[in-house]
Protein backbone atom coordinates (compact mmCIF):
# COMPACT_ATOMS: atom_id res chain seq x y z
CA UNK A 1 0.00 0.00 0.00
CA UNK A 2 1.30 3.49 -1.34
CA UNK A 3 0.44 7.26 0.03
CA UNK A 4 1.81 10.44 -0.63
CA UNK A 5 2.31 13.45 1.32
CA UNK A 6 3.49 16.69 0.43
CA UNK A 7 6.42 18.36 2.06
CA UNK A 8 5.72 20.92 4.90
CA UNK A 9 6.18 24.50 2.74
CA UNK A 10 6.07 26.89 6.07
CA UNK A 11 9.80 26.18 6.42
CA UNK A 12 12.66 26.77 4.98
CA UNK A 13 13.37 24.54 3.31
CA UNK A 14 10.84 22.18 2.84
CA UNK A 15 10.73 19.20 5.32
CA UNK A 16 9.91 15.88 4.63
CA UNK A 17 6.27 15.59 6.72
CA UNK A 18 3.81 12.40 7.70
CA UNK A 19 0.50 12.64 8.71
CA UNK A 20 -0.26 9.47 11.42
CA UNK A 21 -2.73 9.22 14.04
CA UNK A 22 -1.56 8.80 17.68
CA UNK A 23 -4.09 7.41 19.89
CA UNK A 24 -4.64 6.57 23.82
CA UNK A 25 -4.83 3.21 24.06
CA UNK A 26 -6.31 3.66 27.46
CA UNK A 27 -9.41 6.06 26.73
CA UNK A 28 -9.47 6.18 22.69
CA UNK A 29 -8.90 9.66 23.03
CA UNK A 30 -6.70 10.38 19.60
CA UNK A 31 -5.78 13.11 17.36
CA UNK A 32 -3.68 13.23 13.74
CA UNK A 33 -0.09 14.95 13.59
CA UNK A 34 1.90 15.79 11.30
CA UNK A 35 5.02 14.64 12.26
CA UNK A 36 8.56 16.16 10.76
CA UNK A 37 10.92 13.21 9.40
CA UNK A 38 13.97 12.96 11.19
CA UNK A 39 16.22 10.18 10.12
CA UNK A 40 18.77 11.78 12.57
CA UNK A 41 16.47 10.77 15.61
CA UNK A 42 17.23 7.59 16.79
CA UNK A 43 13.82 6.79 18.59
CA UNK A 44 9.96 6.24 17.56
CA UNK A 45 8.37 9.48 18.18
CA UNK A 46 9.11 12.69 20.07
CA UNK A 47 6.30 14.74 20.73
CA UNK A 48 5.55 18.40 22.34
CA UNK A 49 4.65 18.87 25.82
CA UNK A 50 0.96 19.98 24.67
CA UNK A 51 -0.05 16.66 23.08
CA UNK A 52 0.62 14.98 27.40
CA UNK A 53 -2.19 16.84 28.39
CA UNK A 54 -4.58 16.91 25.35
CA UNK A 55 -4.25 13.03 25.31
CA UNK A 56 -4.06 12.56 28.57
CA UNK A 57 -1.21 10.55 28.80
CA UNK A 58 -0.16 10.62 32.26
CA UNK A 59 -2.59 7.35 32.30
CA UNK A 60 -0.01 5.65 29.53
CA UNK A 61 3.20 6.84 31.63
CA UNK A 62 6.16 4.83 32.01
CA UNK A 63 8.92 5.32 34.52
CA UNK A 64 12.16 5.61 32.94
CA UNK A 65 15.30 8.18 32.98
CA UNK A 66 15.55 9.47 29.30
CA UNK A 67 17.20 12.29 28.28
CA UNK A 68 17.45 14.36 24.57
CA UNK A 69 21.05 16.38 24.70
CA UNK A 70 21.12 19.19 21.98
CA UNK A 71 24.23 20.11 20.27
CA UNK A 72 26.14 17.77 22.62
CA UNK A 73 25.74 19.78 25.81
CA UNK A 74 21.89 20.65 26.86
CA UNK A 75 20.52 18.01 28.86
CA UNK A 76 16.46 17.76 28.58
CA UNK A 77 14.50 15.17 30.80
CA UNK A 78 11.44 13.24 28.39
CA UNK A 79 8.65 11.64 29.73
CA UNK A 80 8.21 8.14 28.43
CA UNK A 81 4.58 7.39 27.09
CA UNK A 82 2.57 4.44 25.38
CA UNK A 83 0.82 5.58 22.55
CA UNK A 84 -0.94 3.37 19.25
CA UNK A 85 0.02 5.29 16.28
CA UNK A 86 -1.73 5.01 13.07
CA UNK A 87 -0.73 5.56 9.54
CA UNK A 88 -3.13 3.51 6.61
CA UNK A 89 -3.68 1.06 8.06
CA UNK A 90 -0.72 0.46 9.58
CA UNK A 91 -1.04 0.44 13.65
CA UNK A 92 1.23 -0.11 16.49
CA UNK A 93 1.52 0.46 20.31
CA UNK A 94 4.95 2.27 21.17
CA UNK A 95 6.74 4.21 23.48
CA UNK A 96 6.64 7.84 22.61
CA UNK A 97 8.68 10.32 24.60
CA UNK A 98 7.12 13.84 25.45
CA UNK A 99 9.87 16.54 25.20
CA UNK A 100 9.30 20.07 27.03
CA UNK A 101 10.37 22.15 24.82
CA UNK A 102 9.85 20.81 21.00
CA UNK A 103 7.94 22.89 18.28
CA UNK A 104 6.83 20.39 15.71
CA UNK A 105 6.50 16.16 16.31
CA UNK A 106 9.47 14.37 15.18
CA UNK A 107 9.23 10.49 13.97
CA UNK A 108 12.43 8.83 14.27
CA UNK A 109 14.18 6.04 12.90
CA UNK A 110 12.51 3.33 15.05
CA UNK A 111 9.41 3.93 13.11
CA UNK A 112 10.57 4.87 9.71
CA UNK A 113 12.58 1.73 9.53
CA UNK A 114 9.30 -0.44 9.37
CA UNK A 115 8.55 1.57 6.10
CA UNK A 116 10.07 1.78 2.08
CA UNK A 117 9.80 5.45 2.62
CA UNK A 118 11.28 7.75 -0.43
CA UNK A 119 11.71 11.77 -0.14
CA UNK A 120 11.01 13.26 -3.97
CA UNK A 121 12.72 16.58 -2.94
CA UNK A 122 12.35 17.94 -6.11
CA UNK A 123 8.64 17.17 -6.30
CA UNK A 124 8.00 18.31 -2.26
CA UNK A 125 6.38 14.68 -1.75
CA UNK A 126 6.92 11.68 0.71
CA UNK A 127 5.95 8.01 -0.94
CA UNK A 128 5.40 6.00 1.43
CA UNK A 129 5.23 2.09 1.27
CA UNK A 130 3.51 -0.18 3.59
CA UNK A 131 4.98 -3.58 3.46
CA UNK B 1 38.20 38.59 32.79
CA UNK B 2 41.43 38.37 34.79
CA UNK B 3 44.27 35.91 34.30
CA UNK B 4 45.49 33.74 37.13
CA UNK B 5 49.36 31.98 37.23
CA UNK B 6 48.16 28.04 37.50
CA UNK B 7 51.14 26.10 38.37
CA UNK B 8 49.78 21.76 37.81
CA UNK B 9 50.99 18.64 38.95
CA UNK B 10 50.56 14.80 37.44
CA UNK B 11 50.22 16.12 33.79
CA UNK B 12 50.58 13.12 31.37
CA UNK B 13 53.97 13.87 29.62
CA UNK B 14 52.28 12.38 26.56
CA UNK B 15 49.31 14.18 26.36
CA UNK B 16 51.68 17.28 27.04
CA UNK B 17 53.67 16.67 24.26
CA UNK B 18 51.13 16.35 21.92
CA UNK B 19 49.02 19.69 22.96
CA UNK B 20 52.74 21.47 22.96
CA UNK B 21 53.30 20.32 19.33
CA UNK B 22 49.57 21.15 18.21
CA UNK B 23 49.97 24.44 20.08
CA UNK B 24 52.77 25.11 17.76
CA UNK B 25 51.18 23.98 14.91
CA UNK B 26 48.59 26.58 15.36
CA UNK B 27 50.94 29.76 16.53
CA UNK B 28 48.99 29.78 20.15
CA UNK B 29 50.72 28.84 23.64
CA UNK B 30 49.82 25.82 25.46
CA UNK B 31 48.28 28.34 27.98
CA UNK B 32 45.76 29.11 25.45
CA UNK B 33 44.92 25.71 24.25
CA UNK B 34 44.21 24.53 27.84
CA UNK B 35 42.22 27.36 28.56
CA UNK B 36 40.16 26.53 24.82
CA UNK B 37 40.37 22.49 26.59
CA UNK B 38 39.00 23.89 29.86
CA UNK B 39 35.69 26.03 28.15
CA UNK B 40 34.70 22.57 26.08
CA UNK B 41 34.85 20.49 29.25
CA UNK B 42 32.74 22.91 30.86
CA UNK B 43 29.82 22.63 28.30
CA UNK B 44 30.07 19.31 28.38
CA UNK B 45 26.52 18.05 30.79
CA UNK B 46 26.91 17.46 34.41
CA UNK B 47 26.14 13.52 34.75
CA UNK B 48 23.68 14.17 37.96
CA UNK B 49 20.77 15.73 36.57
CA UNK B 50 18.23 17.57 39.21
CA UNK B 51 14.58 16.48 38.77
CA UNK B 52 11.36 17.16 39.71
CA UNK B 53 9.99 14.81 42.57
CA UNK B 54 7.20 12.79 41.68
CA UNK B 55 5.65 10.64 44.38
CA UNK B 56 4.40 8.19 42.72
CA UNK B 57 6.98 7.46 40.29
CA UNK B 58 9.26 7.17 43.45
CA UNK B 59 6.87 4.43 44.83
CA UNK B 60 7.49 3.01 41.26
CA UNK B 61 11.21 3.31 41.95
CA UNK B 62 11.11 0.98 45.19
CA UNK B 63 8.14 -1.69 44.34
CA UNK B 64 10.91 -2.37 41.27
CA UNK B 65 13.96 -2.90 43.58
CA UNK B 66 12.07 -4.45 45.56
CA UNK B 67 10.53 -6.96 43.23
CA UNK B 68 13.40 -7.35 41.13
CA UNK B 69 15.41 -8.43 44.54
CA UNK B 70 12.75 -10.79 45.07
CA UNK B 71 13.71 -12.45 41.52
CA UNK B 72 10.47 -10.88 40.39
CA UNK B 73 10.23 -9.80 36.11
CA UNK B 74 8.22 -8.05 33.81
CA UNK B 75 5.89 -4.73 34.96
CA UNK B 76 4.88 -3.17 38.19
CA UNK B 77 1.63 -0.61 37.45
CA UNK B 78 1.06 2.22 40.16
CA UNK B 79 -2.11 3.76 40.26
CA UNK B 80 -1.75 5.69 43.65
CA UNK B 81 0.00 5.27 47.39
CA UNK B 82 -1.98 1.98 48.15
CA UNK B 83 -2.57 0.42 44.99
CA UNK B 84 -0.03 -1.35 42.81
CA UNK B 85 -0.32 -4.43 40.36
CA UNK B 86 2.40 -6.80 38.74
CA UNK B 87 1.88 -7.46 34.80
CA UNK B 88 3.86 -9.69 32.18
CA UNK B 89 4.06 -7.53 29.21
CA UNK B 90 3.20 -3.98 28.34
CA UNK B 91 0.18 -4.85 26.51
CA UNK B 92 -0.94 -6.37 29.50
CA UNK B 93 -0.37 -3.01 31.91
CA UNK B 94 -2.74 -1.38 29.34
CA UNK B 95 -5.16 -3.56 29.31
CA UNK B 96 -4.91 -3.41 33.21
CA UNK B 97 -5.20 0.31 33.02
CA UNK B 98 -8.00 0.74 30.30
CA UNK B 99 -10.00 -1.74 32.78
CA UNK B 100 -9.42 0.38 35.97
CA UNK B 101 -9.56 3.24 33.85
CA UNK B 102 -13.21 2.04 33.21
CA UNK B 103 -14.05 1.07 36.47
CA UNK B 104 -12.73 3.79 38.51
CA UNK B 105 -11.41 6.80 36.48
CA UNK B 106 -8.42 6.73 37.74
CA UNK B 107 -6.09 9.89 36.59
CA UNK B 108 -2.95 8.89 36.47
CA UNK B 109 -0.65 5.60 36.34
CA UNK B 110 2.94 4.88 36.35
CA UNK B 111 4.66 2.00 34.73
CA UNK B 112 7.92 0.36 35.63
CA UNK B 113 9.66 -2.10 34.23
CA UNK B 114 11.38 -4.54 36.87
CA UNK B 115 15.13 -3.91 36.43
CA UNK B 116 17.67 -1.39 37.48
CA UNK B 117 16.78 1.99 35.87
CA UNK B 118 19.62 3.21 33.36
CA UNK B 119 20.22 6.43 31.91
CA UNK B 120 19.64 6.42 28.64
CA UNK B 121 20.24 9.37 25.79
CA UNK B 122 18.08 9.59 22.89
CA UNK B 123 19.77 10.67 19.75
CA UNK B 124 18.51 13.95 17.96
CA UNK B 125 19.75 15.03 14.20
CA UNK B 126 19.13 18.66 14.49
CA UNK B 127 21.05 19.83 17.81
CA UNK B 128 18.81 22.77 18.92
CA UNK B 129 16.89 23.30 15.42
CA UNK B 130 13.76 21.05 16.00
CA UNK B 131 13.19 22.98 19.54
CA UNK B 132 13.48 26.84 18.15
Amino acid sequence: MKLFEHYDTSSTPPTPVLTITIVNPVNNVQTKIRAYIDTGFSETLLLPEEYYEKLYLMLTEVDEDYYAIHGGIFPTQLKTVIVYIELNGFKKLIKAYIHPYLKKPLLGRSILNMFYLYLKGLEKTVEVEIP
Amino acid sequence: MGKRNVFLRNIDEKVYLEVKARAALLGITVSEAVNMALREWLKKPITKIEVKKDDLRDLAEKLANKCYEEGKRGYIVVVSEKEHYLCDTIEECIDLIKKLYSEKKIKRSIIREIKPKALKFVELGGGGIEII
